[in-house]
């Protein structure tokens, strides 16, 4: 039997879930029996043949904080990122590499090999980041068949289990990030409306926050600092999440200090929490609104708001939620899994899609009403220089051409004209972000397109950029006097500096590493 | 297209010369019968002034025509014409020349007037053209003449010899011209009047209680540099660059005796400045405030003031704002200034700029640059803090319609 995987790859905590023999996915617990995993990797001093991931990592990490990975997620595409552990530089995908690595080791073990698996990222990853948490699947020696959005895979999975119809807000607040996203759902019909989000806003945001309030407290009764090494940190940064958990059930949480100073108890109430995370819910707030008004829709139009990621279980998130929308938030769904179900189901989808008949039909029988329509996750466009309408004078600039958030598959041409008299050769930039500015933009490919040589300026060009079901970028540039077309083609995030060899050699170096 | 009609033009010539030699030619020597106030025998010009065919439409334009006795070194001499132009308001010992904005009717190596036609072949050493030849038609519009109002107007009309290029004959003639637009010479003195005002507000940016600061002064000179490399192996480049440089030691004087008036100089470049220079000015007062690394709230109230003055697009002005005083590497006291909010501004106008600024700011934070990743991400910290400061905090917004 293939076995067909959703992996939710999350800052704090991954989660593996796999399809059942009828279509529905259900979460594999790790080797520990837990349903997830912390997103935590521990190089052991004493044991170097064996690297702990997981709870393992968590535990040992206040024991030596230098030898221990969290939140390699906010490090994902940073190519100047890197661990050195024992003279080795580990990049953020081979530690991610790493988690993936346990998950499938410890799903196989109940479950058999895993064939197939779609990771989830949030869906404001760019094609650096997909490319980099692909690559990361594939050096776990996965075959990873495609990535899906965080959001949408909860969505997926919610419109699957529940009987649900109308508009959906999707409040995806986890450890490090956070997305909001707007659907229509009519019963498995699933459409993608919008979906914006904040790299960096999540739970370990909300932890600093109370860290800081322990430093204050702390130097305030003895003038000296709490965390005054590495250990120190690790264990406060700890019992930070700790009292803000205890928070989200009790109006009021304790805790004592224990530093170099003297020790002290330190309470901290629910009140003073929400004022100190204030500045960060108000950037919550913002970027809800800025979806809303993305889909062009008021609160009231939303008919359901879907709350996932582990930091939803705020209270104050309820209230504030329930305040705009005049309706309470559900968490029909659970909020830390919910995820990695949805990616089981979009990896089952796309291979239905893709390789029918490689699919067992039970599987296939269930996932047959689902359908999805995804949108386009960022702005595509190109550098030019039209004149500005103001001052007459020519500004170079990014000019969109396929806009971030049309339904997929989609295609836009736009015409475009040559600027000098004897222009043999164009520049041709492709761009992804939304600034006019192209300074503030990515420029994802730059290639020459050869002109006829002798005409006058202003010939036209006309640029077609496409976007397939698959994530794949195609763009055509054509000189439609001559009929000269120059392509260029990308996958997801193939500009990344890893090449498909490389992948595959890394693949076969990280085999070398056992992980626990 | 247009160098098609100068063609044509020439064509012309050749044709009535050839209907001249024919019939109406005079032999010199001979005194015509029906000889008026003008002497036929004299090579001579005239501008009439009429409406011309142009581009396909009428436009006002002067017609250039000569006519008279033409003496060649031989028969059979080929001949070019030429007429140039200049403006003779304040004399002939003080003549400016007129230019031409088409290069077709610009002399080789300068923007002046110069209109060089192919007369044809000249059939005897002495021949006589009895009617006016119409040598050109310009339309007025291609001219620009040195200053605005009641122009006296020199035209010079010469034959060249074609294959030697040496002046055979030369005529002129002198006309009244009401010129209604700007003349480059008004435009050059306003100009650098306008460049005068840009460095004046400048220096004030950049003055301290003892005087102008140096990085300011350095960012004004490194902006003078750079004004002239625009226009750089061009003869005034040398020129331009030490009448700057004179004008930033003016102002620095000036800057230093008496408290002059920043607004006032804001009003007259809105008034005489370009737009392109109004934006320019902008750009290098931003400059010279970013020199210092810390902006206090008394800076930022002027530039927004500054910016006001000048007509500054808000937006475009927030955003060269924000580029120009990366918050990542400035000290900006007043962050509203940054953000485009102000303290008059109702709450609900400050969430909907805000809205706006996160939207943007959030989606440089993947930027492959380090430096603006960081200014991102420092730029949605301040929003966020802006947020929770001046928007009220009740999520309580009334469902609208
Ligand atoms: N009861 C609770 N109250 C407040 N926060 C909680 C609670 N339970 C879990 N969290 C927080 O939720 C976060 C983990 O959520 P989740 O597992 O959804 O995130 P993730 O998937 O790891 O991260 P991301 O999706 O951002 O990559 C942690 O920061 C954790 O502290
Ligand atoms: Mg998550």
């Amino acid at each position: 039997m293939s076995v067909i995987a959703g992996i939710d790859l999350g800052t704090t905590f991954s989660a593996l879930a796999i399809l059942n023999s009828i279509g529905k996915p259900q979460i594999v617990p790790n080797a520990e029996g837990e349903r997830i995993t912390p997103s935590a990797v521990f190089f052991d001093e004493e044991d170097t043949n064996v690297i702990r991931v997981g709870i393992e990592a968590i535990n040992s990490r206040q024991l030596n904080p230098e030898r221990s990975v969290r939140w390699i997620k906010r490090h994902m595409g940073d190519r100047k990122f890197k661990k050195t552990i024992d003279g080795k530089d580990w990049t953020p995908e081979e530690i991610s590499s790493l988690i993936l690595k346990k998950l499938k080791q410890d799903c196989s073990r109940d479950e058999g090999q895993i064939n197939d698996a779609v990771i989830s990222v949030p869906a404001h990853f760019d094609e650096v980041r997909r490319k980099a948490t692909m690559d990361a699947g594939r050096m776990a020696g996965l075959n990873v068949i495609g990535i899906v959005n965080e959001p949408v895979a909860a969505a997926l999975h919610y419109a699957t289990a529940c009987e649900v119809t109308g508009r959906v807000l999707v409040y995806d607040l986890g450890g490090g990030t956070f997305d909001v996203t707007i659907l229509d759902v009519q019963n498995k019909d699933i459409n993608i409306v919008c979906s914006q989000g904040d790299h960096a806003l999540g739970g370990i945001d909300f932890d600093q926050k109370i860290l800081e309030m322990f430093q204050k407290a702390y130097r305030e009764k003895f003038h000296a600092e709490l965390l005054v090494d590495d250990e120190a940190q690790a264990k406060y940064e700890d019992e930070a999440e700790d009292l803000k958990k205890t928070l989200s059930r009790r109006p009021s949480a304790k805790k004592m200090l224990y530093g170099q100073a003297g020790s002290m108890r330190v309470e901290i109430t629910r009140e003073q929490f929400e004022e100190a995370i204030a500045p960060l819910i108000a950037r919550a707030d913002m970027l809800v609104e800025v979806t809303l008004q993305e889909a062009q829709c008021n609160p009231s139009d939303i008919n359901k708001i879907l709350l996932v990621g582990g930091s939803t279980r705020i209270p104050m998130i309820h209230s504030r939620l329930e305040k705009k929308f005049g309706k309470a938030p559900e968490a029909a769904v659970n909020v830390d899994e919910c995820v990695a179900l949805g990616a089981a189901i979009h990896a089952g989808l796309i291979k239905l899609r893709e390789d029918p008949s490689e699919i067992d039909r039970g599987v296939a029988g269930g996932l047959r009403d689902v359908k999805l329509k995804d949108v386009c996750n960022h702005s595509y466009g190109t550098i030019c220089a039209p004149r500005d309408e103001e001052t007459g004078q020519y500004v170079v600039q990014n000019s969109i051409i396929l806009k971030k958030n049309t339904p997929l598959p989609c295609e836009s041409t736009q015409r475009f004209f040559t600027m000098v008299d004897g222009q043999t050769e164009l520049q041709v930039t492709i761009t992804q972000g939304e600034d006019t500015d192209p300074d503030y933009v990515n420029k994802i490919a730059t290639e020459i397109f050869e002109l006829p040589p002798d005409r006058p300026a202003n010939r036209p060009i006309k640029v077609t950029y496409s976007y397939d079901l698959n994530q794949r970028m195609h763009c055509t540039f054509q000189d439609e006097e001559s009929g000269r077309v120059l392509e260029v083609n990308f996958c997801v995030g193939e500009n990344g500096e890893m090449s498909e060899d490389n992948v595959a050699h890394k693949a076969t170096e990280m085999e070398g590493f056992k992980v626990e | 297209m247009l160098e098609v009609g100068v063609v044509v033009v020439l064509a012309v010539i050749w044709l009535v010369y050839l209907r001249m030699t024919g019939s109406g030619m005079r032999m010199p020597g001979r005194r015509s019968a029906t000889a008026g106030p003008v002497d036929r025998e004299r090579f001579m010009c005239k501008i009439d002034r009429s409406q011309i065919e142009y581009n396909g439409s009428f436009v006002p334009g002067l017609v250039i025509k000569m006519r008279g006795q033409l003496r060649v070194p031989h028969n059979n001499c080929d001949t070019d014409v030429q007429a140039i132009a200049f403006d003779v308001t304040e004399g002939q010992n003080n003549a400016h020349p007129v230019l031409s904005i088409l290069p077709q009717w610009q002399m080789e190596d300068s923007p002046a007037f110069c209109l060089l036609a192919h007369n044809g072949r000249v059939p005897r050493k002495i021949s006589v053209l009895a009617n006016w030849v119409t040598i050109g038609s310009i339309p007025c519009s291609v001219l620009k003449f040195p200053r605005q109002g009641q122009r006296q107007l020199k035209f010079v009309i010469s034959l060249l010899n074609r294959s030697s290029e040496k002046e055979l004959l030369s005529t002129a003639t002198t006309f009244p011209y009401d010129n209604h637009e700007a003349g480059y010479i008004d435009l050059r003195e306003s100009f650098q009047k306008v460049e005068g005002m840009m460095i004046q507000l400048a220096v004030a940016a950049a003055m301290e209680e003892q005087g102008p600061s140096d990085k300011g002064l350095f960012a004004i000179r490194e902006w003078i540099e750079k004004r002239n490399q625009g226009v750089s192996g061009a003869p005034d480049s040398r020129e331009k660059s030490v009448r700057l440089l004179a004008a930033l030691d003016q102002a620095v004087q000036r800057a230093m005796q008496e408290d002059f008036d920043a607004e006032a100089i804001c009003r007259s470049l809105a008034q005489n400045a370009s737009i392109v220079d109004r934006y320019n000015t902008i750009r290098l007062v931003l400059r010279v405030v970013a020199a210092e690394g810390n902006v206090d709230r008394d800076q930022t109230d002027q530039l927004t003031r500054v910016a006001e003055l000048l007509k500054i697009d808000r937006d475009k002005f927030r955003a060269l704002a924000q580029k120009s005083l990366p918050i990542n590497t400035h000290c900006i006291e007043d962050i509203r200034f940054l953000l485009g909010i102000t303290e008059t501004m109702p709450s609900e106008e400050i969430r909907r700029r805000l809205n706006e600024e996160y939207q943007k700011w959030n989606g440089r934070v993947t930027h492959p640059d380090q430096e603006i990743r960081t200014q991102a991400d420092r730029m949605l910290a301040l929003i966020a803090e802006a947020r929770n400061r001046f928007v009220e905090q009740s999520w309580n917004v009334p469902a609208a319609s």
